[in-house]
């Protein structure tokens, strides 16, 4: 009874995680569409096993059902054993659930000399067509070589000329020795729980109430995003001591700014549109530091220190364009209470982050702490927060996720903030919260899903108002998943409101759809249809060619359609394939045409 | 600021601040006021039908104000099939006083319990009103196995304040035992005048010598947390609880069970 209760626990985990990126995309109220970094690692490693014997340690971490002291076993036992099959992994003391989850990602074979991966992408928008340029691609190259990594990634959005408009590079070279990792050219850092340097993609908030918020990273990665923005270029190192583990970074690079007729920048260009090619890259950026981790079995401290100087100054004046910055963390996890945390220092301002991690598998909890001081910079960071501009919040989250019964979860969160510092137009410091549950229900070939989530806040709705608003959105969903054969059939019925209390004005929508998912040796066929009737935004997650995490965005009256086709022609080339379109509206079908080759 | 606002609610009107129903203990506080959860002393001050035999002292700075001390007391006492309580609560502010004393008797019979409480409170605004007025509260209470369910309705007598009505409160609470060392709780309370307030809380046993609480409540959202040391017949919790605009309230509590 036990270890089925731990097969669907484990179960939900996997399914959630596929499905959270999901809940996440609901959650973010800007209305780009990105991928984040876990969910190219999930499709990633399906696609290509890990290897046991030779996988660093950070990327074990980032393996969802793999339990700190599992990892602690495999570090361990693969200094003097190599890991051949399962049944090794029963010796080391993993148990029957976790190895059934594994065994499609991992590999125990040494991976070839020599390998090359490609993934080439366009997109069309028809919405679009009117720009000139009007074809979005997308290119990543990687080969292996050995130990080594040489990566090459462009993309040109619709509208910019340049079909090198965007581009990555690097070289990797990784050893199980003295140097753990170099990596030259672009690259992304990733320290403690984020608040200086973070991947700018990964979201604080989702239906795995007590384990997203805790930020697990590998600190130095190649950067491979299609964000166009804060990847870092130059230099960086991981080298082992022992248990210390020393990361020096090195970074000159360009961004692209807002500026006032002083050149002073107001702001970022985060979108990754670049008409004006007078407006790209015209802020220079040179970081330099070093992080240093000290790890041992059940904890680890991590001093991490960077130099930040901008070529411009900032209209702000409480930013400044020259800084330094410094930030301890750490992570104890001693008789199964994981506490994490980071707190960091600079320009005279605080800023930390402090959690909690306790209860049994049936109940468990998380309480996280977060404190951003006003002006904060946060170029780089990306701690758990209410908002992508982390500063000038307090808040306080508690998650819950309960095992009531056999096959039944429920998974809520809690999170009360508040803002104390103006922010905006704002007249006064305001508060928030969100209230989410989520309750699932697993049968044979069925699954259940009610969720129910609730955002209340005080804003100012325009700049001249007198009066502070409550305004709250609520969504109430419920999804249903059916397996039959090879198909997999996804009902989804959406409702939701928003509301502002002081004016009584009250907006609502509808949204259903019906998604089916075919799936036979080398062919993926999904396709879905959505029917919606609202008068507010709905975000609604689908399906894409890998690499694309892409929520729609549906308000009105209308009916939407997508079809996804993945095939594979030949044993390492898939052609992928996407076309969409809303029904009875002109020039808004978009199409999608992706090629992965693995050599 | 902080005082002002507190000073301001106070005295806004006249009764708004009368009986308000303030976790009296560490435990409450750590649990917004539900009390099946980790059942004390002072749980008869919201349910009455609750039965816990032992002594319970408390204090806080509400919102940590120094300048709004709250102290609690309370004991009661089983004896065959009914249980006896009494309690105190006082704050004390020099422009503001709140006296709550309270005797509380119940019964249980099989896994229901019924209890009702008497309660006498005395309000003192300095320079503009001393008064008192006696209150009933009534408390229903079933326990079967891991599940126990308890109602109670504060001022079941509709008593009324300088002729204004004071608030009646409905309690609901339900609390499962879902292991042997974690308890969940869920509670509705409805107040004269507000709207309904959703209570979650979660108890769990780590050790014998220490339990952690923890606890949010919508409308107004506030979460709560707190841990319970068990020294043999002693127990010592400290809690804390947010506020949306105010600092946290601090409490502590000594537990003393016979």
């Amino acid at each position: 009874m036990r270890s089925k209760i731990l097969l669907i626990f484990s179960l939900f985990i996997v399914f959630l995680l596929a499905e959270d990126f999901e809940e996440n995309i609901f959650s973010v109220d800007d209305e780009t569409s990105h991928s984040t970094e876990l969910s190219n690692f999930l499709q990633n490693i399906k696609r290509e096993p890990i290897n046991l014997n030779t996988v660093d340690e950070n990327e074990l971490i980032l393996i969802p059902w793999l339990s700190e002291k599992d990892i602690h076993k495999i570090i361990l036992y693969r200094k003097s054993h190599k890991i051949i099959n399962l049944e090794d992994l029963h010796k080391i003391g993993l148990n029957a659930v976790t190895i059934n989850e594994l065994k499609e990602c991992i590999t125990f074979q040494t991976t070839p000399n020599f390998k090359l991966k490609q993934r080439s992408r366009f997109e069309y928008q028809q919405a679009k067509q009117y720009l000139p340029y009007s074809l979005n691609y997308f290119q990543k190259t990687i080969l292996t070589f050995n130990n080594f990594n040489l990566g090459f990634i462009c993309q040109k959005d619709e509208g910019e000329k340049n079909p090198l408009d965007f581009y990555s590079y690097f070289l990797e070279y990784t050893q199980e020795n003295f140097l753990k990792k170099l990596l030259l050219g672009k690259y992304r850092l990733a320290l403690g729980q984020g608040i200086l340097f973070a991947p700018k993609l990964g979201t604080s908030k989702s239906g795995a109430a007590t384990s997203v918020p805790i930020k697990k990273f590998n600190p130095i990665k190649p950067y491979t995003s299609s964000y166009e923005i804060w990847s870092l270029e130059g230099a960086a190192a991981n080298i082992q001591l022992s248990a210390l583990n020393i990361i020096p970074f090195y970074s000159n690079t360009t961004l692209s700014a807002n500026l006032d007729t002083l050149s002073f920048i107001t702001s970022f260009n985060e979108s990754g549109l670049h008409f004006d090619e007078d407006k790209k890259n015209n802020v220079k950026e040179i970081i330099y530091g070093i992080a240093t981790k000290y790890s041992q079995v059940d904890h680890s401290f991590g001093i991490n220190y960077a130099k930040i100087n901008f070529d411009h100054n900032f209209e702000n004046p409480a930013r400044k364009s020259d800084y330094s910055a410094i930030s301890a963390d750490f992570i104890i996890n001693k008789s199964g209470f994981p506490a994490f945390g980071e707190i960091a220092y600079t320009q005279k301002k605080m800023s930390g982050v402090l959690g909690c991690k306790f209860g049994e598998n049936e109940l468990r909890h998380l309480l996280l702490l977060r404190y951003y001081q006003k002006d904060f910079p946060t170029w780089h960071g990306n701690p758990f927060s209410s908002q992508s501009r982390f500063d000038n919040e307090v808040g306080l989250y508690y998650g819950m996720t309960i095992i009531p019964f056999e096959r039944t979860k429920i998974n809520c969160y809690f999170d009360i903030w508040s803002f104390p510092q103006t922010r905006y137009f704002e007249k006064m410091p305001t508060v928030g919260s969100e209230q989410f549950i989520q309750l699932e229900r697993k049968f044979d070939t069925n699954s259940l899903r009610f969720t129910i989530q609730h955002k209340n806040k005080e804003k100012y709705i325009s700049l001249n108002e007198a009066k502070i608003r409550d305004y709250e959105r609520t969504t109430i969903r419920a999804d249903w998943w059916q397996n039959i054969n090879n198909f997999r059939f996804k009902t989804r019925c959406e409702f939701l409101s928003e509301y502002l209390a002081d004016d009584n004005i009250h907006k609502s929508g509808i949204l259903a759809y019906e998604e089916i998912k075919w799936r036979i040796e080398k062919l993926t066929l999904i396709g879905q249809v959505t029917v919606y009737h609202s008068d507010v935004l709905h975000y609604m997650y689908e399906h894409n060619v890998d690499g694309i995490m892409q929520n729609s965005i549906l308000k009105g009256d209308g009916i939407y359609s997508y079809f996804v086709l993945k095939y594979n022609i030949l044993q390492n080339i898939e052609l992928q394939f996407k076309v969409s379109d809303h029904w009875y509206t002109k020039d808004r079908m978009r199409v999608y045409l992706q090629v992965i080759s693995s050599f | 600021m902080k005082l002002f606002i507190i000073i301001f609610l106070l005295f806004c009107t006249s009764l708004s601040a009368i009986d308000l129903h303030l976790p009296i203990s560490a435990v409450q506080n750590a649990t917004s006021g539900l009390v099946l959860i980790y059942p004390s002393p002072s749980a008869a001050s919201s349910n009455p039908a609750c039965s816990f035999t032992g002594i319970e002292t408390s204090a806080t700075y509400l919102f940590s104000l120094e300048d709004l001390p709250f102290y609690n007391f309370n004991v009661q006492y089983g004896y065959h099939n009914f249980g006896f309580s009494i309690g105190s609560s006082f704050l004390a502010h020099p422009l503001y006083k709140e006296n709550n004393s309270m005797f509380s008797l119940n019964y249980t019979y099989y896994k229901f319990s019924i209890g009702s409480s008497i309660r006498y409170l005395h309000n003192m605004v300095k320079g503009y009103h001393e008064d008192s007025v006696i209150l009933a509260d009534l408390g229903l209470l079933w326990q079967n196995g891991n599940i126990s369910t308890g109602l109670s309705v504060c001022n079941v007598t509709h008593s009324r304040f300088l002729e204004e009505q004071l608030p009646i409160v409905y309690i609901w609470e339900s609390c499962f035992s879902i292991t042997n060392k974690s308890s969940l709780s869920l509670g509705l309370e409805k107040e004269t005048d507000f709207d309904f307030a959703f209570k979650i809380a979660c108890r769990y046993d780590v050790h014998k010598v220490l339990s952690i609480l923890s606890s949010y409540q919508y409308e107004p959202d506030r979460i709560g947390v707190g841990a319970i040391f068990n020294l043999k017949d002693f127990s010592i919790c400290y809690s804390v609880r947010t506020h949306q605009y105010l600092s946290l309230n601090h409490y502590i509590s000594l537990i003393y069970a016979f």
